[in-house]
């Protein structure tokens, strides 16, 4: 052996057949741990959900035309906001500096997964023959549930990742409320016309903080676990 | 050593003490109580029940039967669905922190620990529903002029919310998991929802007559006749027993630590007959009651006095009138009397009817007073064409229903009053119900009663002279000329026109009087 066969370095020995990028797996374990397919499945449910509803017409007229939907998004926006619980607890915060790219993205992911299941939900229930479709279209969906899992966010900074449900469904009461009195106010932004200009800005707001806050921060995390 | 010796030493055995059940279930109730995590959202409740349910009963006139409604009607949905997602996650909660098995080893059955995790979300719920409650009542107390605080509300509120509670807890002690609390509420909430729609669309059949969430009721809704009591008794049925049979569930289920199915009619089985026999038991009253609930919901008929009743325990209750002493004052020569809950309108009232008095005082067929009636006891046609009341006998006996909106307005008061009393002196009825055969079946409709253009001008020029606007009167709309009459008939001074009318109404009624012939 000379010197000069010490200074090569041996070649890698090549990756079994099948060998997943560690990379991908560890997104994989990331994403079983906030339990996301359980989340898709239960925003495919809020799909699925909606399509029936239009379907048997439960909510073809009047206030129910806005309020049921209403309520759907805002569940999907709780869905999509229990998810930001990490079953680590404080230590994972110590992991590195990837944490808040998977908050901010995993957020992103399942907030256009639930606006594109609804969407797609209400697209398969929509018949124009039997005037059978969502009554303002599938912008308010866009916005009300980018405005509810703003607030879910928020709400996860206080009481945690698995309490943080309260936020968009108590949010999502008010703006019942605002339905029904015809109030204008544009925090009440799901109450309000499709096109309405201050209420697309106060839900856009309410989610850029919510996000923001919750990549920097995250979600809340007690000696408990929850 | 001695026998003697050893026995003078060692003490008595002293007997162990008995351990009291109760006790130690108290204690996991007060630490169930203490812990719960429903105080999280007693914040957003507090603003919630001031944006809506306070801020609309205080909008309702001062009525203790129609403010008592904003209880099921607006307060009981809001709890609803916090209700729902905290029982869920308070069912959850052995789930979530697989600590079932640990749980397992302990000397109480598991039933035991969920009835206390069950009852300390449940107190937090009940506590916050009966606080908005004492809020809204204490509120309205300080203002209304009769009547008592209704409870049937109440109870019908705090036993749904109970059920509720149950309900979501037993479906999260069945299906545990951190996305179970949320979707257990949106569930339960689009149950609610649903109810009501159908509540207010009265579709029919037994879930509109269940459903504690429905439509507002008319003004004098409980002031002139009693209300149901069959409607909360049956729902305190059905929501109990759907409590009962969750709860059963919750000791029968495998899944939630229940002491599952096998055995459980047997006396002799191993391992928790008992509990077995008093689930089941429990499972078999709430369906029991259940169905009885349901059936006799099923024979709900429409009230005269507004929304339903059971007439297997509403027979003979509803009809009575409920005796009252009216409140009454005078104006000159009449005099007006109300309802004592709605003492605080009769100076508004009394104005209001003050100068149409005043103005046809004398006149053949003119009211001497005023008397306020039940909306049901005045016929179809006056509600139908939007009018207020009908002269009897010299009495006009009107409803405050049509004029009194929610948020009372009186110039709408003295509009709506003076027109209806004019209109029915100088014209007559505002209309009739009519029946007509069509391709569909029989159709009813209403015919205004729009008198003959000389009555028209007259009942124009009086209101004109009084400073009101027109009787608004159907397609057609008059001939200018009778607008051009009425201007005319108003410039004459109140004694020619007072003169013309006495000796001339009989003829203006009959129609004999032409357009021409009106000064």
């Amino acid at each position: 052996m000379t010197a000069t066969d010490l200074k090569k370095s041996p070649s890698p020995a090549a990756p079994p057949a099948g060998h997943v990028p560690s990379a991908a797996r560890l997104l994989w374990l990331h994403l079983r741990s906030r339990r996301v397919p359980s989340a898709l499945s239960g925003l495919l449910a809020c799909g699925v959900t909606l399509c029936l509803g239009l379907n048997f017409h439960w909510f073809s007229s009047g206030d129910a035309a806005a309020e049921v939907p209403m309520l759907l998004e805002a569940g999907a926006a709780a869905i999509v906001v229990v998810t930001v619980h990490s079953p680590f607890g404080e230590p994972e915060k110590a992991t590195g500096r990837w944490l808040p790219v998977l908050r901010v993205g995993l957020a992103l992911v399942l907030c256009g997964a639930a606006i594109g299941l609804m969407a797609a939900g209400a697209a398969v229930g929509y018949d124009p023959k039997a005037d059978v479709g969502l009554a303002d279209g599938t912008l308010p969906v866009v916005r009300n549930i980018l405005g509810f899992a703003g607030v879910g966010l928020l709400c996860s900074l206080v009481t945690g990742g698995l309490l943080a449900w309260i936020g968009p469904l108590a949010y999502q009461a008010a703006c019942q409320f605002a339905l029904i009195a015809h109030y204008t106010e544009p925090y009440t932004w799901a109450s309000r016309p499709p096109a309405d200009r201050g209420g697309w800005i106060a839900a856009m707001v309410a989610f850029a903080i919510g996000l923001i806050a919750f990549t920097i921060r995250g979600p809340r995390t007690r000696p408990s676990g929850e | 050593m001695s026998t003697a010796l050893v026995s003078e030493s060692a003490p008595a055995p002293t007997a162990a003490p008995r351990p009291r059940p109760w006790l130690l279930a108290a204690r996991i109730l007060r630490m169930e109580i203490r812990h719960s995590a429903f105080v999280w959202c007693l914040p957003l409740l507090v603003v919630l029940f001031i944006f809506d349910p306070y801020r609309t009963a205080t909008s309702y006139p001062a009525l203790w039967p129609l403010r008592s409604t904003v209880v099921l009607n607006k307060f009981w949905p809001d709890m609803v669905i916090f209700s729902a997602g905290f029982a869920a996650w308070a069912g959850t909660r052995e789930g979530r922190r697989n600590t079932s098995d640990l749980l397992g080893t302990t000397a109480r059955p598991a039933w035991t620990r969920q009835l206390c995790s069950l009852a300390g979300t449940t107190f937090w719920v009940v506590g916050a529903f009966l606080a908005g409650v004492v809020a809204i009542y204490v509120q309205t107390s300080q203002q209304v002029t009769w009547g008592t605080p209704p409870m049937s509300p109440v109870i019908v509120g705090a036993v749904g919310l109970i059920m509720v509670c149950a309900v979501a807890f037993t479906l999260g002690a069945l299906f545990p998991g951190r996305f179970t609390a949320p979707i257990v509420a949106v569930a339960l909430m689009l149950v609610t929802l649903a109810a009501f729609r159908q509540a207010v669309g009265s579709t029919g059949g037994p879930i509109p007559v269940l459903s504690p969430d429905g439509s507002v009721p008319d003004n004098d809704y409980g002031l002139f006749h009693h209300t149901t009591i069959g409607v909360p008794i049956v729902q305190v049925m059905v929501f109990g027993g759907i409590t009962l049979a969750a709860i059963g569930l919750l000791g029968l289920s495998p899944r939630t630590g229940g002491t599952g199915w096998r055995g459980a009619l047997s006396a002799i089985a191993a391992g928790g007959a008992r509990l077995r026999t008093a689930a089941l038991a429990l499972c078999a009253v709430g369906v029991a009651l259940l169905a009885v609930g349901l059936g006799l919901a099923g024979t709900a008929t429409g009230s005269p006095a507004g929304g339903y009743e059971i007439p297997s325990i509403d027979s003979g209750i509803i009809s009575k009138s409920i005796p009252y002493t009216p409140v009454c004052s005078s104006a000159g020569s009449f005099q007006v009397c109300l309802h004592p809950a709605l003492r605080s309108y009769l100076t508004q009232v009394t104005s209001a009817m003050s100068p149409a008095f005043t103005e046809l005082a004398g006149l053949p067929g003119a009211p001497v007073r005023a008397s306020e009636v039940a909306q049901t006891a005045l016929p179809r046609a006056v509600l139908a064409g939007n009018g207020d009341g009908l002269i009897t006998n010299g009495v006009y006996e009107f409803t405050l229903n049509n004029s009194v909106a929610l948020q009372p307005d009186p110039s709408l008061l003295q509009d709506s009053f003076q027109q209806d009393i004019v209109h029915a002196v100088i014209v007559g009825s505002v209309g009739e119900i009519i029946t007509s055969s069509q391709a569909g079946g029989a159709a009813t409709g209403f015919q205004p009663n729009t008198g003959t253009l000389a009555q028209q001008a007259v009942e124009g020029g009086l209101l004109e002279a009084l400073g009101l606007q027109p009787y608004q009167y159907p397609n057609p709309t008059p001939p200018s000329g009778v607008a051009a009459a009425a201007a005319k008939f108003a410039a004459l001074p109140a004694a020619t026109q007072h003169a013309w009318l006495i000796a001339n109404l009989a003829a203006l009624k009959a129609g004999t009087i032409t357009l021409a012939q009106v000064p």
